[in-house]
């Protein structure tokens, strides 16, 4: 039996260095965004290429999307040749507006093929252009730090000589200005991660990570946490792995959320994934009365705030129309999947991944097979209650032109923002200016205090309640019929088929728990398992507790339909 | 262009090992490109039915191809097996070739690769039974192409005339009949 181990890396980074940060580059594919380097939205699947020995046949190499989608960093025009050398070796440049000082350079290179430059110079210049330092590297590992501090640069050339397998693209899908903590081995006393999907995004869970560490380094104190620990505070993303025999499985990026310290040598940390951390990110919502693609409302509300995101192709034109009010951006993440019949995760993923909903009885292969000799003991089956029949409230917006007062009181010089509580349009003022405003808010500038009246008119939103019912069933059966009123992207057009879709996932009436060992199979991803009775479940996996120090087990529960 | 041996044997012990066959290079999309272009030829001809066949761009290790492009192959193929009109057969399965691009698109994997060059093989491998098991419809008739009657005949292979001279005939071909009968609507 293979051994296995969790390890926990986080960078020391300092983000006000990578935000000032300009990166360039001329040996670049056209599909690449050198811009990637900047945002940190990079894709963690390998985007297929035919270089020798490179497209791996495990399902996981992805084939490139639309340039717009393609988020691949620096990916070289240029191709190493037989000995991995660049005979015209690709160079980055990094300019700032200002000069900085960093404690250390860090390149992340293709983590999923294990390429990277194996000889790397690095350049670093004032604000006068003169070199004030050069060092050369052999990085044996794609990810890499200089662990050389320097002070007063303003800008960094970084010239890659070779890869470490010969015809390769160079890929470089990360620059950070700081170094790389790992904890591993006897630092950690214990690691677990819960994974959770909502097929129907009718709830967007938070995948979490529970972190026992022994050190007896003060600056883990919680009193004063100091030094290089401060940062993990500042939501610095932690990444977890699994090591099993030689192989290391990626399991997710998380975000500190409570640190405690039960005794002076033992550190907890919890932990939360991006969807988490959107959850205290506020949105502003807006109204769309004609419609827009998913693919535009998603990037507009998740580029805004540099969160890399991956979303289904088969998702992007799905037209979509309606109010998200006022709410956190988790939430109005949530009201466009349930809108557009997609769920959510970030699991063994540093991306928000929106996929596209597929139901269990659609399922014709699997991602994985659970046999009887991958379950352990603990297992059980057990059936949900019987949904007779569910209602969905669509809601239909059409502006009306009645005028209504939507602040009057007294406000003081300078900048206030007014939040409504209903979509509003045809905004007027006295008293002050509007100098920004959408269908939730006004954000208005008051010259002198005095009082300031807003007034403008609404939208009438039209309700209209759409049921699928089980007619076939006998009068004693007992009535079990869930609503959903609050989806505000559901109107006319998708109710029908958004109700359906509800329906026949609550049909999927077999959960089946189940311990696994060494598992492959991941929330979100479909399963075919050995029930009992010699019978299997075909489901979603919609909920994973990973012990990922104990011997990497799983708590799996999977939801789906006797298929055999 | 000559048939190569396909690769139709690939396993998960295969890709844990990063073997040879756990991978797909350029040399493995000409392979299946060129066989399958081979394969196709043979079929058209035995069967007259010619399907659309589309023209890709020979792989580099340079290239990075799109979805389109694989689809575009592998179309190719499952054209050729329906075009074939084969039995159920062990391994003649249908071919996906929808596949979509994006970080959250399923892809291909090693089972993928073993089915396109797995029905490609038995496509080949089981051609020249064809006529032996395919059943026309309508008649042959006098005055008719050659390899058209051919359709009819009971017979693996005709040796060629004796004597090609043309000669008239009255009557009609006969599906099934015996070779002495069809020969008699040769033209030479």
């Amino acid at each position: 039996m293979s051994k296995t181990a969790p390890v926990v890396t986080f960078g020391l980074y300092a983000m006000i260095v990578k935000q000032d940060s300009a990166p360039a580059a001329t040996d670049i594919q056209p599909f690449a965004k050198i811009s990637d380097l900047k945002t940190g939205n990079t894709t963690n699947k390998p985007t297929i290429t035919l270089e020798p020995d490179f497209w791996l046949l495990d399902g996981n190499y992805k084939f490139r999307p639309s340039d717009a989608l393609t988020h691949v960093g620096l990916m070289s025009m240029s191709m190493s040749n037989a000995d991995g050398n660049f005979i015209t070796p690709p160079v980055l440049t990094v300019t700032f507006s200002e000069a900085h000082t960093t404690d250390s350079l860090t390149l992340r290179f293709a983590q999923f093929s294990d390429d990277y430059s194996s000889s790397v110079r690095v350049q670093y210049f004032d604000a006068a252009d003169t070199l004030i330092r050069m060092d050369s590297y052999n990085p044996i590992d794609w990810e890499f730090s200089t662990e050389q501090a320097v002070t007063g640069f303003k800008k960094i050339v970084i010239t890659f000589y070779s890869t470490n397998k010969p015809y390769r693209y160079l890929r470089l899908l990360g620059i950070d200005y700081g170094r790389i903590v790992t904890f591993t081995g006897a630092d950690i006393k214990s690691a677990s991660v819960v994974e959770q999907v909502n097929p129907l995004s009718i709830e967007l869970p938070v995948d979490t990570l529970e972190l026992h560490l022994y050190s007896s380094d003060a600056a883990f104190s919680i009193i004063a946490p100091g030094g290089d620990y401060a940062s993990l505070q500042n939501k610095q993303p932690m990444d977890v792995y699994e090591t099993i025999g030689n192989d290391t499985v990626y399991i997710g990026q998380f975000y500190l959320d409570t640190w405690e310290n039960p005794s002076d040598t033992e550190i907890v940390f919890k932990a939360i994934d991006m969807i988490g951390v959107l959850d205290t990110i506020p949105y502003l919502g807006g109204i769309w009365t004609t419609a827009t693609t998913v693919g535009a409302l998603v990037e507009a509300m998740l580029s805004a705030i540099n969160v890399p995101y991956a979303l289904d192709p088969a998702l992007e034109a799905v037209a979509i129309k309606g109010w998200i009010p006022i709410c956190s951006t988790r939430e109005a993440l949530q009201q466009i999947a349930f809108a557009c019949g997609a769920f959510v995760t970030c699991s063994r993923s540093s991306l928000i991944q929106i996929t596209k909903t597929i139901l269990a009885a659609d399922v014709s292969s699997y991602d994985s097979i659970i046999t009887k000799a991958e379950k352990g003991m603990e297992q059980s089956l057990t059936l949900t209650a019987l949904v007779t029949g569910v209602e969905v409230t669509a809601h239909n917006y059409l502006s009306n032109a009645t005028s209504s007062e939507l602040y009057n009181g007294t406000l003081t010089s300078g900048a206030h923002t007014i939040t409504f509580s209903a979509p509003m349009h045809s905004l007027s003022i006295s008293g002050a200016t509007i100098t920004a405003s959408g269908a939730n808010y006004a954000i208005v500038s008051v010259a002198t205090t005095g009082t300031v009246l807003l007034t403008g008119q609404g939208y009438t939103d039209t309700l209209q309640v759409y049921g699928v019912y089980n007619t076939g069933l006998d009068a004693n059966v007992k009535v079990n019929i869930p609503g959903i009123k609050d989806a505000t992207l559901v109107n006319s057009s998708n109710v029908a088929s958004i109700t359906q879709q509800v329906y026949n996932y609550y049909q999927q009436r077999y959960l089946q728990r189940v311990k696994l060992y060494n598992p492959t199979a991941e929330a979100g991803k479909t399963a075919l398992v050995d029930a009992l009775y010699n019978r299997q479940i075909a489901g979603i996996v919609e909920k994973l507790e990973l012990d990922l120090s104990g011997g990497f087990t799983a708590k799996a529960e999977i939801n789906g339909v006797v298929v055999t | 262009m000559k048939y190569k041996a396909p690769i139709v044997d690939r396993s998960l012990a295969d890709i844990a090992a990063r073997t040879s066959k756990a991978f797909f290079n350029a040399r493995d999309w000409q392979r299946v490109y060129d066989n399958a272009k081979i394969t196709n030829a043979l079929v058209a001809y035995l069967t007259s039915v010619a399907i659309q066949f589309d023209i890709i761009a020979d792989p580099t290790v340079y290239s990075i191809p799109t979805a389109t492009e694989l689809n575009a192959l592998l179309a190719n193929i499952e054209r050729i097996r329906v075009s074939a009109g084969f039995p159920a057969i062990d391994g003649l399965v249908e071919i996906k070739d929808d596949w979509t691009a994006g970080s959250a698109a399923t892809a291909p994997d090693y089972l993928d690769a073993n089915d396109w060059e797995r029905v490609i093989d038995i496509l080949i491998s089981t051609i020249g039974s064809l006529t032996e098991y395919v059943i026309y419809c309508g008649v042959s008739a006098a005055g008719q192409p050659r390899f058209y009657q051919h359709r009819f005949r009971q017979y693996d292979w005709v040796p060629l005339a004796e004597t090609p001279t043309r000669r008239a005939r009255a009557n009609v071909a006969v599906a099934g009949a015996g070779l002495t009968r069809n020969n008699g609507y040769r033209r030479y």
